[in-house]
């Protein structure tokens, strides 16, 4: 399924889509840059680098024994990521994230997981200028603690039920579009890996910069594509633009020493052989 | 179009707003400059339909050179109150969506509008096929008419208008980027800092009594970004194409306008609306 522009998107060509989907993850950007280019090096007749969004996430104070840790703030200034799923829990991780064996998906995607990819330039300037309140009542949560409007931590959970009206959490609150905690959206819930990136500066003179943004979900209609129709509208448009991005999906992982990245893919398109 | 105070008060919903959010002003300061102020959108939409009806005329008549001469006359109508104008996101995007909002560029199928028409009249030098876009064009536009005539003005959108027009020029005018085709940047650039004035102006006395030297700061630079666009007028009381403008000068508008964002994004707390 190739990504189909929302209604805020502003999608640039040269930072779309592709055949596949390669992210670098370690303590420092060098890292990266190195095993980019053993791939680059390696793979000079199958591989052709379409676009590269490098990102970062700042660090975290250890959390203190019996307080549940924070979450990173990205270049809004807020802490983002706050109502992900336990990544820990495998049941959770099952029903949210990995695709699973005899679903309508083909067999070898099993344990495997689609991966929306946005990258997501943040007005920052204007962000800036946006009275504090604004920005709270926009997101629906506390700048300082990351808490839900009304709230003390950051791990509180909302209770829409009783703001029925919306007058402490704003019914086109971020948060609450994307996460109306109702038994019916439990279905729509992903998992988030979100990055800040900053690139540089725009012909106009600011910054360019945002959040590339990643998540992960077993079915990319009931996930992604839902939460983020939920979120076509929302007050925080004004101050984001998604210019790049793609659908992916992540293969299963390997099981043991004899296995590799991508064997039920390859097992599964191999043609038959006849006897 | 005069209204009875209590009669406002109801029209913009400023009963249900709780006292408290107006410690700075109260209410009754800020019903005046609001009404005022819908008249002033009110009269700009006038102008659009009037400006766009003859200008999609000469579209579809094949005029291609008044058709050009048009453009920019007729949009800076909508520039100037856009913040009004993009409380209806499905009629922006149909009416000034830029070829960059789509991922296929100028194929798009629903790259509508001002700038679609632009492309063909100043790009592709026609006026071949923009019949239909025309006619959608006018349809919006008449569309955005009746639905601001039944709109309750937010007060805070309405004061917070004056920054979000600087925003647009922060962001879109001082790139030369809105206008990419025709040039005529300066068009639009004009239109928004006159709509962010118009409502300074209409909240003058509120914003004086609370801080006068805030007021004449934001009057001087005022004074100096239109001195800048002053030096680009044209004899017919046009503009310049915005690659005329000189380097320096692009420069110079920018602390003046990006200083006026800062300011005029403080205005609302001013006057006590959050």
């Amino acid at each position: 399924m190739r990504m189909v522009g929302f209604p805020n998107d502003a999608l640039e060509a040269d930072c779309c889509h592709g055949d596949l989907s390669l992210q670098f993850c370690s303590n420092t950007t060098d890292t990266n840059i190195h095993a980019l280019r053993d791939i680059v090096k390696n793979l000079p007749d199958l591989l052709l680098v379409r676009w590269k969004q490098e990102g970062s996430v700042p660090p975290q104070a250890p959390a203190k024994p019996g307080v549940p840790a924070q979450s990173a703030r990205n270049f809004l200034g807020f802490r983002d990521g706050s109502a992900n799923p336990d990544s820990n829990d495998a049941k959770t991780m099952n029903s949210i994230v990995w695709v699973q064996p005899g679903s309508d998906e083909p067999a070898w995607a099993a344990n495997g997981s689609y991966q929306a990819v946005r990258i997501i330039r943040n007005f920052v300037e204007r962000w800036d200028r946006t009275p504090l309140q604004e920005q709270e009542s926009i997101l629906g949560r506390i700048k300082s603690t990351g808490a839900p409007m009304g709230g003390g931590h950051e791990s509180e959970v909302p209770d829409y039920a009783k703001d029925p009206e919306g007058k402490l959490t704003k019914l086109d609150a971020h948060i609450r579009l994307a996460n109306p905690r109702t038994a019916a959206t439990q279905d729509n819930l992903i998992l988030r890996r979100p990055f800040n990136y900053s690139n540089g500066v725009n012909k106009n003179g600011q910054l360019d910069m945002g959040l590339l943004f990643i998540c992960y979900q077993a079915d990319l209609e009931k996930g992604f594509i839902t939460v983020q129709t939920r979120l076509n509208g929302e007050p925080l448009e004004e101050y984001l633009k998604p210019v790049g991005g793609g659908y992916f999906f992540t293969l299963p992982g390997v099981t043991g020493d004899q296995d590799f990245i991508g064997r039920s893919l390859l097992n599964a398109t191999q043609p038959k052989t006849t006897t | 179009m005069k209204k009875s105070p209590l009669a406002l008060l109801l029209t913009l919903g400023l009963l249900n707003t709780p006292f408290s959010a107006f410690a700075a002003t109260a209410p009754l300061e800020l019903v005046g400059p609001i009404s005022d102020y819908k008249i002033y959108v009110t009269e700009q939409l006038d102008e659009l339909a009037s400006h766009t009806q003859t200008f999609t005329d000469a579209v579809k008549k094949g005029d291609l050179a008044t058709a050009q001469k048009l453009y920019a006359p007729t949009r800076v109508f909508y520039e100037s109150i856009e913040p009004i104008a993009e409380l209806f996101s499905d009629l922006d995007a149909s009416i000034d969506s830029r070829v960059d909002d789509h991922e296929k560029g100028v194929k798009a199928e629903d790259f509508t509008g001002f700038h679609r028409i632009e492309y063909s009249l100043f790009s592709e030098k026609t006026t071949k096929g923009l019949g239909e876009l025309a006619d959608g064009l006018n349809k919006d536009v008449k569309d955005l008419q009746t639905r601001v005539a039944g709109l309750t003005f937010p007060p805070e959108k309405v004061v917070g208008g004056a920054a979000a027009l600087l925003e647009e020029v922060a962001a879109t005018k001082i790139s030369g980027e809105e206008d990419r085709y025709s040039h005529t940047d300066l068009y639009d650039f004009q239109g928004n800092i006159d709509g962010a004035k118009k409502i300074v102006d209409l909240f003058r006395p509120q914003i004086e009594k609370q801080d006068a030297a805030f007021m004449a700061k934001v009057d001087k630079n005022f004074a100096t970004v239109n001195k800048t666009l002053a030096k680009y007028k044209t004899k017919d009381g046009g503009f310049e194409t915005y690659d005329k403008v000189k380097d320096s000068d692009r420069k110079a508008l920018v602390g003046p306008v990006n200083t006026l964002a800062e300011d005029l994004s403080t205005l609302r707390g001013k006057l006590g609306l959050n």
